[in-house]
């Protein structure tokens, strides 16, 4: 009988749920990395147009050998060499302040998660840090590969779309504790976009205005106190306006119009979040809506302080967070 | 007691309409080069059994049933008994069997041998009636016994209320005296008043007896329900032509609607058999020797099927009690098929009932399914069947409560129907030299699904409605003179697909127009003919209202859903296919050998491609019952007009996918019902399709991106074994078992041949249904299958993309693992309660009895550092009845 493979769907669903992992990605509770920025997001090249992706083709059809002249390929450079400030945000909670140690390299090819490449790959910064913000002033956008190839180069070369989603120089923060227990390698896209066309503006980097916590608003620095087992809903400060509109070159390099539909993406050392990302838009055009409900872990017995991380990204390489702390009582 | 033989000719017409039922089989096959019995043998000289002197001293009587082997002169070559009934009988009834003469049979007008069965009653007579008893003037005398009564009724099947034509009636006390059934069931015995113990017998029927006390000169309507010993007692026709293919498995009705853990459903039943391999959960994909499920193409009726299944995996859009037979290929098919490199099945309907009116009723939790057949005029029949689901109506009250507090709203909709209509030769009557067939067949299915989530706690709100539906109207002329045979079959459809998601909305329809024709010459006893057309048309003309997308019109950012503007495209994609196929059977001794080739054009978006498939069997058959076989040869099959149009959609450079396919196999009937086929295959397949983007940057700078590549290539090879009881009295079953290995390569990006991920080493299946008492029926099912490949996952670290805020995995070589192995066991058990003019199925169905917790696919926890198996279903029963008539 044919009846019940539609009955077996929901059933499956719910088997699928049986089988949920306990690790939940709102929770932090061991070393992660959680977010990273770079200050700017995007360096727009000005000397880069359409006629370098003209050269590029026919360079290709000669015979696949990217060749850039060599003159253009300076002008590039300068406008990669801004010097760029890179923020992690490393989290371990359980931690207590132990050392890490950490490495920033960075490389052409972006399926490279670890920029590990043999000859590929260059060391940007190294030390030791703790869990918190770290920051490095880097310039991946003016290195030169250990054979004196510009990275800049190699990256357009490996490029499948030669640069028309801006050229993608991944760099790779590799931190870890001491003994190697816990090893986190975490990729971020640096993005150099050509201006194709004038309209084109560099990206900023987006940043939440605010966040309130029961439907009021949480500034920075204040403790809030919190008990029992009730969920307690937290929502970003209205960002609407803050969305940029932003232009891109379609694969037939007519300009598409696009306008940022920033991600939240929700964090707590203690309990869960309803929601781990909120925000974009869907492939039928529908907003999300930007709350999370925040669950106690009732098995805790003892308050508890705990932190909350909110990070915004734009979608085109930008983000932010914002951190508010609380204390919680069974 | 003074002990008489009286014999009952069984019934030959009885059996002869079985033997036209299986030709009628044979001739709906859209092949016409299936033999065909064109004049059944008539008993010319019947030889009188002696009875068994010891049961006849001790009163015994009984019905021996004989399988008769007819040559082509008409003489007895053979006769068993199948089922012995011992006493001596057996031995009397075949050796008077022996010496039978008969008319020679013809098949395709020619004779041939044929076998039939043959029911032999050995009955004692009563004494002899007091003598000097005069029949009053005016009434019938015989043998000096006044007829003064008479019996006049109907022999009809107990349950179904169809006809016994050829049902002999007798009372015992006059058993020269007997009356016959017409076609109808209609019978006139004039007898002596008095009691009467009226014995009705007829070939694939108990024995019914019933006693009739007449008064003289009565006449007495009556209406007797003869119950049907079992299904499978058909005369077989055993044409000189076997079939070419190397594999060809066949199924009925009967089968496909007891397999238990197959819903009834006739395509999943496929997936039991060898060189299939399992498809997850219960979905009702068919794997064919490693070919994706997309290579393989289903037809019903001669016209591929857009829609396999209802949405959801839902039931398959052919419903089961429309079916006829379906054949399956999982390979080497013949030259009339084309535009599969996989495999073929071909579904056969149900053409409607020559008796009388028939219908079943089936429900069960989420539809109802009708079928009803009958003769409407003479030489022409209707069958119909439709189906409609409710769960929409259920669901809402089965739904867990929301959640997320929102409201929350699905609902699945689907029904199909099919309408057949039959002119010509009923079923049961040989088709007249130079007569036609004409049929007229309406088939369609529809499917929607709406899915409505809004409010809340919920963080986006969700609006999809899908709507899906195809029909198809087929007709068909068969035409036969001589040693030509013809078939033509034109049809027309109409498909439609239509998405609402939010904002955007997508919908295509599509007209289709084709035409099949085949022709088949006998030109010698040595050679045959065969060629034909396969035409085929479609137009698809797509609209659309929907957003900018990524990462296909422009280059997306990891993480990105940006707001983007909305965009009108309107697609107009027109596809044409012109075939030619011809293949000849060329008989030398025990040897037959069948080059073949198919030519193809196709017309697509305005591009031309072209095909031509050779391809090759060859049989040899050292003993009658043990057949060689061997095929290789070319398989091809389009890109779809889809993927032909232009960038960046689609990707305009692709070609046929094509299949190089061999097999060798041999099989060995071994009694009636039981036989075993091995058979080896190795299919290679290149040009495959495969997901690929490739931009192509373009002079001004531009970028070409094509989606999908011609670089797929694979090989599949294996050994399948089929040992396999057919229906008979009281049982059917199977033992199927692959060894096969399956590996795909993608050229410019693998460096080595890497299984797919629908190898299976060992795929073992056992199914068998057994008759038990009282009218229950019992069957299981039982499959053992090798792990789904997988990767090895390994953690040492995590790897995290900041800007997509998601991890990557590590693992090890691709697919170098597997899952736990597969088994599980399904039962069915049937109840039936026949009444005289209607029949309840009363079934319960249960999969996965003991619960074995497997594994049906993985996935890993956000940092990949662990994995997890999805388990398949949990034990899972089924209650349901089915009522026919």
């Amino acid at each position: 009988m044919r009846t019940h493979a539609l009955i077996v769907i929901p059933a499956l669903a719910a088997l699928s749920a049986c089988v949920e992992p306990e690790d939940n990605p709102t929770t932090v509770h061991d070393l992660r990395v959680l977010a990273i920025r770079f200050e700017t997001p995007e360096v727009l090249l000005n000397e880069c147009n359409l006629g370098l992706l003209g050269g590029l083709a026919a360079s290709a059809a000669d015979g696949g050998t990217i060749a850039i002249p060599p003159a253009l390929l300076e002008k590039l450079a300068r406008d990669a060499a801004r010097p760029l400030t890179m923020t992690s945000l490393i989290a371990d909670p359980q931690g207590n302040g132990r050392p890490l140690k950490y490495r920033v390299v960075t490389c052409a090819n972006q399926n490279d998660r670890r920029c590990t490449n043999e000859g590929d790959f260059l060391e940007l910064a190294r030390g030791e840090t703790t869990g918190g913000e770290l920051s490095v002033t880097v310039a991946p956008g003016a290195m030169l590969l250990p054979d004196g190839t510009p990275l800049l180069q190699e990256v357009i070369t490996q490029d499948l779309y030669k640069g028309l989603g801006g050229f993608r120089v991944p760099v790779v923060l590799d931190v870890q504790t001491m003994d190697g227990s816990e090893h986190v390698y975490a990729q971020k896209l640096m993005v150099y976009m050509c201006r194709f066309f004038p309209t084109m503006r560099e990206n900023v980097t987006p940043v939440l205005p605010g966040v309130t916590i029961a439907g009021e608003s949480w500034p920075e620095g204040e403790v809030k106190e919190l008990s029992g087992t009730d969920e307690v809903e937290f929502s970003p400060e209205d960002f609407t306006a803050l969305q940029e509109s932003y232009v891109l070159p379609s694969l037939e390099l007519k300009p598409v119009e696009l306008e940022e539909a920033w991600k939240v993406s929700w964090y707590t050392t203690s309990g869960t979040m309803s929601a781990a990302t909120t925000g974009g838009v869907d492939f039928g055009g529908a907003l999300g809506r930007q709350r999370s409900r925040w669950r106690p872990d009732v098995t805790l017995t003892t308050p508890q302080d705990v932190t909350f991380t909110f990070v915004v990204r734009d979608g085109r390489g930008g983000n932010s967070w914002l951190q508010r702390r609380a204390r919680w009582t069974p | 007691m003074v002990s008489r033989l009286c014999l009952v000719f069984v019934l030959l017409s009885a059996g002869l309409a079985r033997a036209d039922e299986a030709v009628r089989r044979e001739l709906v096959d859209a092949g016409v080069h299936i033999p065909v019995l064109t004049k059944a043998p008539e008993l010319l000289e019947f030889i009188e059994a002696d009875y068994p002197p010891e049961a006849k001293a001790q009163g015994l009587t009984a019905s021996v049933k004989l399988s008769v082997i007819i040559d082509e002169t008409g003489a007895v070559s053979d006769a068993q008994v199948p089922e012995p009934v011992g006493n001596g009988f057996d031995e009397a009834a075949i050796a008077a069997v022996k010496r039978f003469r008969f008319s020679p049979a013809e098949v395709d007008f020619k004779p041939s041998p044929v076998q039939i069965e043959y029911v032999y009653h050995f009955v004692l007579k009563p004494p002899e009636p007091d003598a000097g008893v005069e029949a009053p003037p005016g009434e019938p005398v015989d043998a000096g016994v006044k007829l003064d009564a008479k019996l006049v009724g109907q022999a009809l099947v107990r349950g179904s209320r169809g006809f016994v034509p050829g049902a002999l009636v007798i009372c015992d006390e006059y058993p020269d005296r007997f009356a016959t059934a017409d076609d109808q069931g209609n019978f006139s015995l004039a007898v002596p008043s008095g009691t009467c113990h009226v014995r009705v017998a007829a070939a694939g029927f108990l024995v019914f007896q019933t006693d009739e006390v007449l008064a003289p000169n009565e006449t007495r309507e009556v209406k007797y329900f003869l119950i049907e010993k079992a299904d499978g007692m058909q005369t077989v026709v055993r044409g000189k032509r076997d079939k070419k293919e190397v594999v060809r498995r066949t199924i009925s009705r009967d089968e496909v609607q007891k397999v238990p853990g197959t819903f009834g459903d006739p395509v999943r039943v496929i997936q039991n058999f060898p060189g299939v391999a399992r498809a997850p959960f219960v979905l009702g994909q068919l794997i064919v020797r490693g070919a994706n499920p997309a290579q393989t193409l289903t037809f019903f009726d001669g016209v591929e099927i857009p829609l396999l299944f209802h949405v959801a995996g839902g039931p398959s859009v052919v419903n089961a009690e429309f079916l006829d037979r379906l054949d399956f290929f999982p390979g080497g098919f013949g030259a009339r098929y084309g535009r599969a490199v996989g495999g073929v099945v071909d579904v056969q309907s149900r053409k409607g009932a020559s008796d009388t009116w028939h219908g079943s009723a089936k429900i069960d939790l989420l539809d109802t399914a009708l079928f009803f057949q009958a003769p409407i005029a003479k030489d022409v029949s209707i069958a119909a069947a439709a189906r409609r689901s409710y769960v929409d109506a259920l669901i809402p009250l089965v739904l867990p409560q929301d959640p997320q507090g929102g409201s929350l709203l699905v609902l699945p909709v689907y029904w199909d129907y099919q309408v057949r209509l039959d002119v010509g030769a009923r079923p049961g009557t040989p088709r007249a030299d130079g007569a036609s067939d004409y049929s007229l067949f309406v088939f369609g299915s529809d499917d929607q699904l709406k899915v409505v989530a809004s409010g809340g706690a919920r963080n986006r709100d969700v609006s999809v409605d899908f709507h899906t539906s195809f029909h198809r109207v087929v007709g068909g002329w068969t035409y036969r003179r001589g040693n030509i045979g013809f078939k033509l079959t034109p049809y027309v459809g109409y498909d439609l697909a239509k998405i609402d998601f939010g904002l955007a909305n997508i919908t295509a329809n599509q007209w289709t127009a084709g035409l099949r024709q085949d022709l088949e010459v006998d030109v010698s006893k040595h050679f045959t003919l065969r060629a034909g057309a396969d035409i085929y048309n479609q137009t698809i003309v797509g609209e659309a209202e929907l957003p900018v997308i990524s990462g296909v019109q422009f280059v997306e950012f990891p993480g990105s859903d940006p707001q983007l503007g909305t965009q009108r495209v309107a697609q107009i994609v027109n596809t044409f296919d012109g075939a030619l196929y011809a293949e000849g059977d060329v008989k030398v001794g025990a040897f037959t050998v069948t080059p073949g080739v198919r030519l193809s054009q196709a017309f697509i978006t305005g591009q031309t491609r072209y095909a031509a498939d050779p391809r090759l069997w060859v049989r040899f058959e050292p003993w009658e019952k043990t057949a060689i076989k061997g095929s290789i040869g070319l398989y091809t099959q389009p890109p779809t007009g889809a993927s032909l149009v232009d960038p960046p959609f689609g990707s305009p450079n692709l070609v046929h996918e094509k299949a190089f396919q061999s097999s060798l196999g041999v099989s060995h009937r071994f009694t009636e019902f039981i036989n075993l086929d091995v058979t080896g295959f190795f299919n290679r397949r290149f040009d495959n399709i495969i997901n690929q983007t490739t931009p192509v940057q373009q002079p001004d700078g531009s970028l070409v991106t094509y989606r999908q590549t011609n670089n797929g290539l694979g090989r599949a090879y294996g050994l399948e074994v089929l040992a396999r009881h057919e229906v008979s009295k009281h049982f059917f079953g199977w033992i199927a078992y692959t060894l096969s290995r399956s590996e795909e390569y993608r050229a410019g990006r693998d460096t080595e041949y890497r299984v797919t991920q629908f190898d299976q080493t060992h795929i073992l299946t056992v199914v068998g249904s057994v008759k038990l008492p009282y009218g229950f029926e019992l069957g299981a099912r039982f499959r053992y299958v090798t792990g789904q490949p997988k990767s090895p996952l390994i953690h040492d670290y995590d790897v995290y993309q900041a800007d997509a805020n998601s991890f990557s995995g590590t693992f090890g070589a691709s697919r170098s693992a597997r899952s736990k192995d597969f088994n599980q066991l399904d039962i069915r058990l049937d109840k039936y309660f026949v009444f005289e003019r209607w029949t309840l199925d009363v079934y319960l169905d249960v999969q996965n009895v003991y619960w074995a917790k497997n594994v049906e696919t993985t996935f890993y926890d956000y940092r990949f550092r662990q994995e997890f198996e999805v388990p398949g279903i949990p034990i899972l029963p089924v209650l349901g009845v089915k009522a026919s008539f």
